[in-house]
């Protein structure tokens, strides 16, 4: 639960990001949701042998601390595995804007209060001149629904208003739909369901 | 005036929440030991239970081993990968869910297993924590991969919260040629529409290709919808349908020929020509990077921006490969024959029928995983298995295997696969493999070559 998010964002302006990409299989193996930090973009951010790679943005002031990733279209393609999100959480990142979402992400990041913002290729252009200026903090107010930085101005976003209402207030999904159970029961009795 | 998404979201639709979403009944959920565990931890954390347990389906398939299954649980030598089946195992004691346990003479890949059970009927709406949940669309079902705080909800309401999805037809025009299959098609579907093309919507396939195809072939098809994005992909219901399921599920059951309107309104229809298609083969890390078997190594396109001329040279260089090089001339190390894409007994006969009576080159190795127990006793029966093994092939037990390699089954770096599962992301197979995306037919065919090959090649 938050209003407004600010720190580094780590750039990675390409399109198709799977979550294979994001979270490696090995670290699926967990049957938790905690410590998936470390494997966040393995692949780009360890050599084969395990050692880190030199130029790893995720390991690197001040992109170690980064509350924001910014990509391409398609972020979150692939697997379903909703352990992708948990990674990018744990890493300390709250918020992905991107151009846009594979829908089964989209989803897994919702439940997990990760904020999601689609932006389109205007934005990314000019996004792209700010961050080759060597700048990358950025502010989102998810109250405002702005981006802002003071190189790029402020931007406006889209987010439907109950997705802005359960990141500002939390909600507690189950809880929520089991009020729903006597039309859940009387659906099943209807179909002769159980 | 309806589509037969229309008709099932209608038939499921429990009420309106209101925020756009509908609460959806669901009718089979699908669970297997990787993106399970957490969800029953959520449930027992708020003193939670499955509230119909008897609709939900267990199966171990990602991370069990394909040799010696037998020897238990207990043998498995990965300590990640024993921890999370035997959770499975516990779970499903603690909250009374019926499945199969690794070994289980049934047990196999969750969407191989699930149709050949009957659990996968028409109309239903079927999810289960995997994005290739979409194969069960082939029977006139919604099939769909969630995210485990979804397998949660579902395992505690027996329904899920969510936005219904637009649709898209694409009617598949003309014939493609001897030997294409359905998998060449997937791969032709996604090169067309791109990797992002279904992207908030559910595809329905549509056709004379698809009238004529097989119930196999329909699960390939569906199964590689989200590789398009979509989260679903199905087919209407007909004779082939039920004369599958009269087979397999119950012979006596009376199946409703659930299809479109003839006038339904699609969010957005696509008309794909496959006339006289040759089988396709990927070429790079995404499955929209495909081409022709007899093409080559497509140049960069000349109005590519920067960030595309960046990311062809690093698929590129992943790949091994040099753009017009041909890819008939690519040796091949490893050929893969499974995967919840391809490993069904059709898939079997077709690779088996090439291999009959020859050997697989020296020094390249093939591994052979049938989808399911069910797979595995008909391919011994019908004397596939010896084939395969005649031709020098690795015959394992059912499982995911090498399709995401969680288990022992993957690629080294720089080795190169042809693989007939779904995915060519970077690492897939195994961190530095190399993936090339084909059909049982031209994997076969590879094979006996040892390099990328067309199955008249080696006939």
């Amino acid at each position: 639960m938050f209003t407004t998010i600010k720190g580094s964002a780590i750039s990675l302006l390409e399109s198709d990001i799977n979550t294979d990409d994001i979270l490696p299989k090995q670290f699926m193996k967990s049957i938790t949701q905690k410590g998936l930090k470390r494997g966040l973009f393995y692949n780009r951010r360890y050599k084969q042998s395990g050692e880190q790679e030199s130029d790893s943005i995720f390991d690197k002031a001040p992109y170690d601390k980064a509350k924001v990733i910014v990509s391409g279209a398609n972020f979150g393609c692939g697997s379903s595995r909703e352990h992708a999100v948990w990674a990018i959480k744990d890493f300390g990142v709250d918020c992905v804007i991107a151009e846009s979402f594979a829908d089964i992400f989209f989803n897994n990041a919702i439940k997990n209060n990760l904020l999601l913002i689609k932006v389109d290729a205007t934005f990314l252009k000019k996004y792209r001149e700010y961050y080759q200026a060597g700048c990358e903090d950025l502010t989102i107010d998810l109250v405002e629904q702005t981006i802002s930085a003071d190189l790029l101005g402020e931007h406006n976003f889209d987010i439907p208003k109950y997705l802005k209402e359960r990141l500002i207030n939390g909600l507690d999904e189950i809880s929520d739909t089991q009020s729903y159970m006597n039309q859940i029961l009387a659906y099943e009795a209807k179909r002769n369901l159980n | 005036m309806k589509t037969l998404l229309d008709k099932i979201w209608g038939l499921h639709a429990v009420c309106e929440l209101p925020n756009d979403e509908t609460l959806l009944y669901i009718d089979t959920h699908l669970i297997h030991e990787v993106t399970s565990p957490q969800a029953f931890s959520g449930l027992r954390d708020k003193n939670r239970t499955v509230f119909r347990p008897q609709n939900t389906f267990a199966v171990v398939d990602h991370n069990v081993p394909t040799v010696n299954q037998s020897l238990g649980i207990q043998n498995i030598s990965d300590d990640d990968s024993r921890i999370q089946i035997t959770t499975l195992e516990s779970n499903r004691k603690e909250f009374n869910i019926p499945g199969y346990s690794m070994g289980d003479k049934e047990n196999g890949i969750v969407h191989i297993v699930a149709p050949e059970r009957g659990l996968t009927l028409p109309g239903m709406t079927i999810v289960c924590g995997d994005s290739h949940t979409s194969t069960h669309g082939a029977f006139g079902a919604l099939g769909f991969g969630i995210g485990t705080t979804e397998v949660e909800h579902v395992l505690a309401t027996q329904t899920l919260r969510i936005k219904k999805p637009k649709s898209l037809k694409i009617t598949l025009t003309g014939e493609p040629s001897t030997w294409t299959s359905a998998k060449d098609v997937a791969l032709h579907v996604i090169a067309t529409i791109g990797a992002s093309g279904g992207v908030g919507y559910v595809i329905e396939y549509c056709g004379d290709y698809i009238t004529a195809l097989s119930m196999e072939g329909r699960m390939t098809l569906c199964n590689m919808a989200i590789e398009a994005g979509a989260r679903s992909g199905m087919v209407a219901v007909d004779q082939t349908t039920i004369d599958y399921l009269n087979k397999t599920a119950n012979a006596s059951a009376k199946y409703p020929l659930l299809r479109s309107d003839p006038d339904a309104v699609y969010d957005k229809s696509v008309v794909i020509d496959i006339d006289g298609l040759e089988p396709r083969v990927t070429w790079g890390t995404s499955p929209e990077q495909v081409c022709g078997i007899h093409d080559r190594i497509p140049a960069l396109a000349s109005d590519s921006t920067k960030a595309e001329e960046l990311k062809y040279k690093r698929v590129l260089e992943y790949m091994g490969m040099r753009s017009g090089q041909e890819l008939l001339s690519m040796t091949i190390h490893k050929v893969f024959l499974g995967s919840c894409t391809n490993s069904r007994i059709e898939d079997l006969r077709l690779a088996a029928s090439i291999l009959k009576g020859k050997r697989i080159k020296v020094g390249l190795s093939m591994m052979v995983v049938p989808g399911s127990g069910a797979v595995a006793r008909l391919a011994e029966e019908e004397g596939l298995k010896e084939i395969f093994v005649k031709a020098g092939c690795d015959w394992r037990e059912p499982g995911c295997s090498m399709c995401l390699a969680m288990n022992e089954d993957k690629l080294l770096p720089e080795e190169r696969c042809a693989s007939t599962s779904n995915r060519n992301f970077e690492g897939r197979q195994g961190r530095g493999g190399r993936t090339h995306l084909v059909s049982p037919a031209v994997a076969a065919a590879t094979a006996i070559k040892g390099r990328i090959a067309h199955p008249v090649e080696v006939l």
